[in-house]
């Protein structure tokens, strides 16, 4: 595949959406969708054939639609998964996604399943072995990949770069497109005491193809990614920082925990247009004493209807 | 040293997620299995400590899994308690650790491993509700797959009336859609099942042999009791696109008058259709 070096990889700005959750269903069956594109968790709609399935191709007909995956696991040094990989080209010809997009880290190894988003190592090693993947399954999708940066909340002494600069590589060498997370930079870089700004500035903007924003939980020395809060001031700050950046991309609002009623998850992302006009919302940061579940997976779950 | 390439750092990292214990029980497993030591793996910079890192990462896995476990079987929640439930779903996580790329696969074989690991009856006491919650957690999890199997929702569905010349001439060609589950149960769970969902009162149901079929029609799941005999027609049905073939086939492996299943199966028909337990093919 030849490294495309278009703006956003030639893939459109789909303007302000949100995931598509069970516990909007209903509404939306009943309602017009109120956003310019739906997220899905590819993995949610895998061998679906039911009412979850039924309402995303409801939604499809409306507005476009982006396959969002959490067990690619592109950076394990299991084999690829051939059989899931199969199963996302399936629904992606179902769907007809706008892009296919996961995330840039490792869920499992000796074949078990973590659901989680863990860590890379950062070095040569590393970055070679993820290419090489990123390739093989561009090459099996027919198309750009997508990887989001994930919060973490270590980092390996072995990493010889920063995040940035492996991301930067990685886009470089295997033409994969960037989901930037300006939440999960935060939550990073807070938690690892790097420097945001520089993050963001130091991606090769013409990659970046998604962005996403969430709240997180500040939980005393870590900050965790919980996507179950409004979006703080950091993070929008952030996002029109890294907008200014682009051009403009696509832009989600992740909630997937503690998940609002519709309308006002749509009022949490419309205040996106008013921060690209310089007013940035006065919001803290959620403080918990409580360790809380990074990368929660209520969303992920089978809504009865029964 | 031992060289930290990547195979090794997610080996070291999945044992200090996935093993048994505590967390410091956890990483020391780690760190005897692949001979390192955590302060030499995790950069110690910032304010948070190693193991307040590695805990976000270990403490997170129960809780996620658990959290799917909870949506999974609720209705089996509620009837064992919260507490008793975690026990055993606490158990069955760390027994069956996810090898899925799906979390709809990780409560799978839930209901075996309760009915693996029930006490054990003592003799001369009739203890037989110790049987109750695998047989719940099996019919809840014949729910799920019948919310999601493919169903006849996109279908163009003959609604015309059965007309018994069809049936009498080997003319009458059905389906069962994917989405029918068909189960063999030692109690009667629809009246308990619904009881429970419905957190109304209810009595333990006694030990009998009982036939269930769940299946999903206009996204809406359908639970009724069925006979054996209704049972293993259905199961008979899957086999064979024409009805009157499969009734010839259950009447010629059970001994049962054909004539007698032509008659009963006439009956059953708008029962079974209604339901979405069987569709007619025009």
């Amino acid at each position: 595949m030849s490294i495309n070096t278009k703006l956003r990889l030639g893939l459109p700005n789909l303007g302000l959406g949100v995931g598509l959750r069970n516990k909007h269903f209903n509404y939306l069956l009943n309602n017009p969708a109120g956003v310019d594109w739906f997220e899905i968790i590819s993995e949610n709609f895998m061998d679906d054939f039911g009412f979850a399935s039924h309402v995303l191709m409801h939604v499809r007909k409306q507005v476009p639609v982006v396959m969002h995956g959490v067990s690619l696991s592109v950076g394990s040094t299991d084999p690829l998964n051939y059989t899931y990989l199969q199963k996302l080209k399936e629904l992606a010809e179902r769907v007809e996604p706008e892009w296919i997009s996961d995330h840039l880290c490792w869920t499992g190894v000796a074949y078990t399943n973590t659901h989680d988003l863990l860590p890379m190592p950062m070095n040569e090693e590393s970055l070679n072995h993820v290419a090489e993947r990123v390739l093989k399954i561009q090459d099996f999708l027919k198309r750009p990949l997508i990887l989001e940066n994930p919060s973490t909340y270590l980092q390996f002494k072995v990493s010889t770069m920063p995040e940035w600069e492996f991301l930067s590589a990685l886009a470089k060498e295997t033409g994969c497109g960037l989901l930037l997370d300006v939440n999960n930079v935060f939550v990073s870089a807070h938690n690892h005491g790097f420097d945001a700004v520089k993050y963001i500035d130091s991606l090769p903007y013409e990659h970046i193809v998604q962005m996403h924003i969430a709240g997180p939980t500040d939980c005393g020395a870590l900050l965790v990614d919980t996507h179950d809060q409004p979006v703080p001031s950091e993070v929008w700050k952030l996002y029109r920082q890294a907008q200014q950046l682009t051009g403009g991309v696509s832009t989600l609002l992740e909630w997937d925990a503690k998940i609002p009623e519709y309308p006002e998850l749509l009022e949490e992302l419309f205040k996106a247009r008013e921060v690209l006009k310089g007013n940035i919302p006065d919001t803290g940061i959620y403080r918990s004493p409580n360790m809380p579940v990074s990368n929660p997976v209520d969303f992920q779950l089978q809504a009865s209807n029964g | 040293m031992v060289k930290q390439d990547t195979v090794l750092l997610q080996n070291w990292l999945r044992t200090v997620v996935m093993a048994l214990g505590f967390l410091n029980q956890k990483i020391g497993l780690a760190n005897h299995l692949y001979q390192v030591h955590e302060n030499d793996v995790v950069s110690n910079e910032g304010n948070a400590s190693v193991h307040a890192r590695l805990n976000v990462y270990s403490s997170g896995y129960m809780a996620r899994l658990l959290d799917c476990m909870y949506a999974d079987y609720a209705i089996s929640k509620k009837f064992m308690g919260d507490e008793l439930f975690d026990s055993f779903a606490k158990a069955y996580l760390m027994y069956h650790p996810s090898t899925s790329f799906t979390l709809y696969d990780l409560g799978k074989a839930f209901p075996d491993f309760l009915d693996r690991t029930k006490p054990q009856p003592e003799e001369g006491i009739d203890n037989n509700h110790f049987d109750i919650p695998a047989t719940l957690a099996r019919v809840e999890r014949a729910r799920q797959v019948a919310m999601r199997a493919p169903g006849i929702e996109n279908d163009i569905v003959n609604t015309n009336q059965v007309d018994i010349q069809d049936m009498l001439f080997g003319t009458l060609n059905i389906s069962v859609p994917e989405c029918l589950q068909l189960l063999e149960l030692d109690f009667p769970m629809k009246r308990f099942f619904e009881a429970v969902y419905r957190e109304e009162e209810y009595e333990l149901p006694s030990s009998q042999k009982t036939y269930m079929a769940i299946s999903r029609k206009n996204y809406r799941l359908v639970l009724e009791e069925i006979t054996e005999t209704q049972y293993l027609l259905l199961n008979e049905c899957r086999k064979h696109t024409n009805l009157y073939d499969a009734i010839s086939a259950l009447s010629a492996d059970h001994n049962i008058s054909s004539a007698e299943l032509l008659a009963d199966a006439f009956l059953w028909m708008p029962f079974f259709r209604k339901c979405g337990f069987i569709q007619v093919i025009s």
